[in-house]
């Protein structure tokens, strides 16, 4: 039984043979953090089935709680997404009467709330489908009053899939606490110049019927009746910058090109030949993509 | 400092900026949870009226703070002159940046744990150029791997950082009773002696929690009763905000709140 004097509060927990996992504080503290973002590894552990460091760490905690808190967790991280990038739609729900957080409290997200993984591409990508089925189904009514519907409900699931981490990169090492992060240097022996600008993997080009950009800031000023925008082909990129920050902005022709043209696997120099371009452009055009997230280099 | 220059305020929420500004002689301050949005018509006005504070998310003090956001922080303290900035005591992102909750999780209480926070203090500190206010955060869901408690490691943390302490009145709420303890035994636990803030809010029932938790409410009277107990003990505190920042927040709950707030606490 647990002692809950002040005594024993002060000395809980911890015993002299405690496992190798539980002696660095900071790494155990990653497993609880692992265990309460990773639904299919919170399972896992649930059933007894994890490995010998996480089951260590399961030892400590009371499960139980564990899994509810997980599950408070789940919703709360994308109803805050949905929140913030789907904030047109909710703009439009006296209108619509879809309320996009709405699904968060469905049977179906209950279901997938063990298979997600918090931030993850394909875990967002299994949210997301969930949110358009519930804004874009039985919508004819909807789509009459705003015929944008579809491109809107496209526009915001964009952003919400470009909020998603990139596929795992190998770990960065950790600095000693004290002084501040500072940015990852250039790989010794491979200046900038050496290492190949590729399209960032959390990039998008979508494609829309409508020209968005110019309704977006009338939805969230109070509208009697909606605001239609232009109905004219309009491009726009999606990009998420490595410090998390989600933009969309018009993408040209010649944008879409040279997004398409940084493959990953040639250098500026090379890239600049092939599609005809002034090298000192093209750098410029990367540095500011790379700001942005567009674009990343590899290696 | 005597009690009658202790500003009671609550968070800034854009929405309400038009009803914010029509109660500036209630309000005494603001804390600044998200930046202002580029188009927030209120601001330049909110920043010219109230005293604003920095309560937005800098980084975890697990972690060295990334130079960007300690540079990030330092801009928006400079832009609201705020007189201290807050951090929360939690550890939310794995080392690898892989798992983020994204919701305020505190860290477990141990020795080194302990010493990673200070260092990391210490260093946010010089690098914003001004004082560190630290809030507690509850856990939900027992977890027996503290080397210390709770109480001990904010006090340890604060003599070792020069950091004060954000007293949240409903965490602690919440915290002594996922524990099943009297509330007022585990808030003497706490470094109260080093209070400069006060947070005073609701709690909500979660289903997925079976219970209360955190949620952008209005406190009850017995909460509000729970903080005037609070705030005879803090001798050095200077502000006292109503803790609510969400689009959940309808008209008329801040006034309302602070000038209870003001009432209850003969402020």
């Amino acid at each position: 039984m647990r002692d809950e004097t002040a005594e024993g509060r002060e000395s809980a927990g911890r015993s002299p043979d405690c496992p190798a996992v539980l002696a660095d504080s900071r790494a155990t503290q990653d497993i609880i953090l692992r265990l309460l973002a990773d639904g299919p590894l919170r399972a896992a552990a649930l059933d007894g089935d994890a490995a010998p460091e996480i089951a260590v760490v399961m030892a400590h905690v009371d499960a139980a709680g564990l899994e509810r808190f997980g599950r408070f967790l789940c919703r709360h991280y994308y109803r805050e997404r949905i929140v913030h990038f789907f904030r047109y739609a909710r703009a439009l729900e006296g209108v619509t009467g879809r309320a996009p957080e709405a699904a968060l409290k469905t049977a179906e997200f209950k279901a997938l709330i063990p298979r997600l993984v918090l931030g993850e591409r394909a875990s967002a990508r299994l949210v997301l489908d969930l949110l358009e089925r519930h804004l874009t189904a039985e919508a004819g009514r909807i789509r009459a009053l705003v015929p944008y519907w579809d491109d809107l409900t496209a526009y915001q699931g964009a952003l919400f899939l470009c909020d998603a981490l990139p596929p795992a990169r190998p770990e960065a090492r950790a600095p000693a606490p004290g002084g501040l992060r500072s940015p990852a240097p250039d790989v010794a022996g491979s200046p900038r110049q050496r290492r190949f600008p590729g399209r960032s993997e959390t990039a998008a080009i979508v494609d829309l019927e409508w020209d968005l950009p110019e309704v977006l800031p009338l939805l969230l000023r109070p509208f009697e009746k909606p605001p239609v925008p232009p109905r004219r082909p309009t491009r726009l990129l999606f990009a998420r910058s490595v410090h998390g920050e989600v933009t969309a902005l018009r993408c040209t022709d010649a944008l879409k090109r040279l997004l398409e043209g940084l493959t990953g696997e040639e250098s500026l120099e090379q890239a600049a030949a092939r599609m005809n371009l002034d090298r000192a452009s093209l750098e410029r055009a990367w540095k500011e993509l790379e700001r942005l997230g567009a674009v990343e280099v590899r290696d | 400092m005597a009690r009658e220059t202790i500003s009671v305020g609550a968070f800034y929420n854009p929405h309400l900026g038009a009803e914010i500004l029509a109660r500036g002689d209630l309000i005494g301050h603001l804390a600044m949870a998200d930046p202002p949005e580029k188009d927030d018509p209120y601001f330049p006005q909110v920043r010219e009226r109230f005293v604003l504070l920095l309560h937005d998310y800098i980084g975890q003090l697990a972690d060295p703070i990334p130079v960007h956001a300690a540079e990030r922080a330092r801009r928006l303290a400079d832009l609201y002159r705020s007189p201290w900035v807050a951090e929360h005591c939690q550890c939310v992102v794995t080392q690898d940046g892989r798992h983020n909750v994204d919701y305020v999780f505190p860290p477990i209480y141990t020795r080194d744990m302990l010493a990673r926070y200070i260092a990391n203090a210490r260093a946010l500190q010089e690098a914003i150029g001004r004082p560190l206010v630290l809030e507690q955060i509850p856990r939900y869901f027992r977890i027996d791997l503290d080397e210390m408690s709770e109480g001990r490691f904010l006090r340890d943390f604060f003599e070792g950082s020069g950091a004060t302490f954000l007293l949240d009145v409903a965490h602690a709420w919440l915290q002594a009773r996922y524990q099943g303890r009297p509330v007022r035994e585990y808030l003497l636990e706490l470094p109260l002696d080093q209070v400069t803030e006060l947070h005073i809010a609701g709690v909500t029932d979660y289903s997925d929690l079976g219970g209360p938790w955190i949620g952008p409410v209005e406190p009850t009277d017995e909460m509000l009763d729970l903080a005037a107990w609070a705030f005879e003990r803090t001798p050095r505190v200077r502000a006292v905000t109503f803790d609510a920042f969400s689009t959940l927040l309808r008209p008329g709950a801040i006034p309302r709140t602070v000038e209870r707030i003001r009432r209850r606490l003969g402020l």
